[in-house]
């Protein structure tokens, strides 16, 4: 059922979500360099949205040579109550042999960086306070989330296309990796 | 029917998980009451805090959590906090930044991990805005390993730390002293070198002479954010500034400001050819092997490296870490390429691979256009396939230096 919300919101808020986006307005020539992705928390779900923007047509997951990584992190930050009731919580759902959900409230923090030659040069950081209700029994496929917390990881992905666009540093790199990597300007001066 | 007594004795698990439950409960109660110094006036000063950058992007992924760590982070963080409720700002030493500060913090950390006890140490040093250094010592403290699962636990030791620290009373003291009070500097007029731990490099490399001026061709990752450089050749040790850089080739330039009397010069006219010999030279494994130079030899594997890489060719001469920057030259002595890596062969070895001699060279086109780019004068040379009797390392040799990267 939560996966089936999860889905009627993501259907409602994408296009909008992408419509909004600076990134996906840009010119194809406008287009990244190839890059590699990591990420330690919905790996797929970030991949997908990013490469759902034209900018990020170039994004790859087993490029391991590639120069440019867009590295995405998560962390979760302090918040005194929250740890104490999800523990209380947490006590309550095992007492009840699980007839009482449980609840987690985490400060989480999205980190995405452009790193490159495995120096960070650019990051963007997203932070939200997350809440998941969930049965001890059931299966999350939310990754600990909860259907609106992966609803709104989904749209950091959108959000850091639409700031990377917008970036002066991360214009600076592609200019660079065209000057250094356009074909036609390597021929002219190899070897010359 | 004899009635059977027994006593309620709570499981030895039960007793563990209220434990963890209590010490939760009270660490997190503490963290949330304690975080200022209360009532005393601030510091009528701007504090900046320097972080290795080593330090600064330490991670730790434990996979049983699902959860990445940066320990580094939690250790600046926890510095601003404590400083900015004692001074009247504070904030990161970062490159570039031309937000003025009074005083400037540096901060050594080291994370130490022994049986069930994890200690932070962080050896700081206190400078004015002109460098000199006004107060230097240690300070450090522990937590148990197992606490460090918890949300934020390394936030919390380096919370203790940096309270020790910015707390202490020659501390407080020395920044508070009215002779520093007009002093002002920014992360670009503050000599970085002065904050630097001198004990051990960060990192070694290995650069080579590419003009008479004494400018040194090496990789960026090698120099790349170090406030300190040392050129290194033979007894003899000079500082090096940097003179220009690129991250996306992993190519740096750096000034020795001493002439140099053998130069490499580029190759021009037709590219490597596949199969050709190699020579490559470095100074690897700074502090395991004597300082003395290493050549090997090998040959052009492959006009490609790895998949998704650009401007980079594969070579057999095997490298070491330390080798990065070095030259790859032909056999007459011509600049082919920049040694930028080796493959990684840690996750191969879990797959039962062991791969040998892939190496990676930035190809001297690129290198070429880097130097146009920055203006850097370089010396170039036509492809020569006969020998003049020198071998490659005769001619190469004199122009390589071992670099150091001090933070």
């Amino acid at each position: 059922m939560r996966t089936a919300i999860a889905v009627l919101f993501m259907s409602l808020l994408a296009p909008v979500a992408h419509s909004q986006s600076a990134a996906s307005d840009a010119a194809p020539s406008a287009a990244l360099p190839a890059m590699r992705f990591a990420a330690t928390i919905c790996n797929d779900e970030i991949y997908d949205a990013l490469k759902g923007n034209q900018l990020f047509a170039s994004l790859d997951k087993t490029t391991p040579g590639s120069a440019i990584l867009i590295r995405v992190s998560h962390i979760y930050g302090r918040n005194s109550a929250s740890t104490a009731s999800d523990l209380a919580s947490l006590i309550f759902a095992v007492g009840s042999l699980g007839l009482l959900p449980a609840m987690s409230n985490k400060d989480l923090t999205m980190v995405y960086e452009v790193v490159v030659n495995g120096s960070p040069v650019i990051a963007y950081k997203y932070s939200k306070s997350i809440t998941h209700v969930f049965n001890i029994h059931a299966t999350d496929k939310s990754h600990g989330l909860g259907a609106d917390g992966l609803v709104w990881v989904t749209e950091t992905a959108r959000q850091f296309a639409a700031d990377l666009a917008q970036n002066a540093r991360f214009d600076e790199l592609r200019s660079e990796y065209h000057y250094y990597f356009d074909p036609a300007a390597v021929a002219s001066a190899a070897y010359r | 029917m004899a009635r059977m007594d027994y006593k309620r004795v709570p499981h030895p698990i039960v007793w563990r998980v209220l434990g963890l439950a209590a010490a939760l409960l009270s660490a997190t109660a503490a963290d949330a009451a304690d975080t200022s110094p209360k009532q005393k006036p601030k510091i009528d000063r701007v504090l900046a805090v320097y972080v290795p950058q080593k330090d600064s992007d330490s991670r730790l992924f434990i996979a049983q959590l699902n959860n990445s760590f940066a320990p580094g982070k939690a250790l600046e963080d926890a510095a601003l906090d404590v400083s900015r409720a004692l001074y009247r700002d504070a904030n990161l030493l970062l490159t570039g930044s031309s937000t003025p500060f009074n005083v400037v913090l540096s901060l050594h950390p080291k994370w130490d991990t022994k049986d069930r006890n994890t200690t932070l140490t962080i050896h700081y040093k206190l400078l004015d805005a002109a460098g000199n250094v006004l107060v230097e010592s240690s300070a450090s403290n522990d937590m148990a390993t197992p606490k460090l699962i918890v949300n934020n636990a390394f936030y919390a030791l380096s919370l203790g730390v940096m309270k020790d620290i910015l707390r202490d009373e020659q501390v407080l003291a020395k920044a508070s002293d009215p002779a520093i009070a007009g002093q002002t500097a920014t992360a670009a007029s503050f000599d970085r070198a002065a904050l630097v731990s001198r004990e051990k490099s960060a990192r070694s490399g290995t650069g080579f002479f590419i003009n008479d001026h004494g400018q040194i061709m090496t990789a960026a990752h090698v120099v790349h954010d170090c406030p300190l450089v040392q050129i290194k050749t033979g007894e003899k040790t000079v500082d090096a500034k940097l003179v220009a850089e690129s991250v996306l080739l992993d190519l740096a330039v750096v000034d020795s400001g001493v002439a140099a009397a053998h130069v490499v010069p580029l190759r021009v006219g037709t590219a490597y050819e596949l199969g050709e010999e190699v020579t490559n030279i470095g100074y690897p494994l700074d502090g395991l092997l004597a300082a003395s130079p290493n050549v090997t030899r090998g040959n052009v594997s492959s006009r490609g490296a790895l998949a998704g890489s650009a401007g980079q060719f594969q070579f057999s001469a095997p490298v070491q870490p330390g080798s990065s920057g070095g030259p790859v030259v032909s056999s007459t002595g011509e600049l082919i390429g920049v040694t930028v890596g080796t493959l990684g062969i840690n996750g191969l070895i879990q797959q039962g691979v062991l791969p040998q001699n892939v190496n990676f060279a930035l190809d001297a086109r690129y290198v070429a256009r880097f130097m146009d780019r920055n203006n850097v004068l370089y010396l170039t040379v036509a492809a020569n396939r006969k020998p003049d009797g020198r071998s490659a390392t005769e001619i190469t040799l004199p122009a390589v230096v071992q670099l150091l990267c001090y933070q």
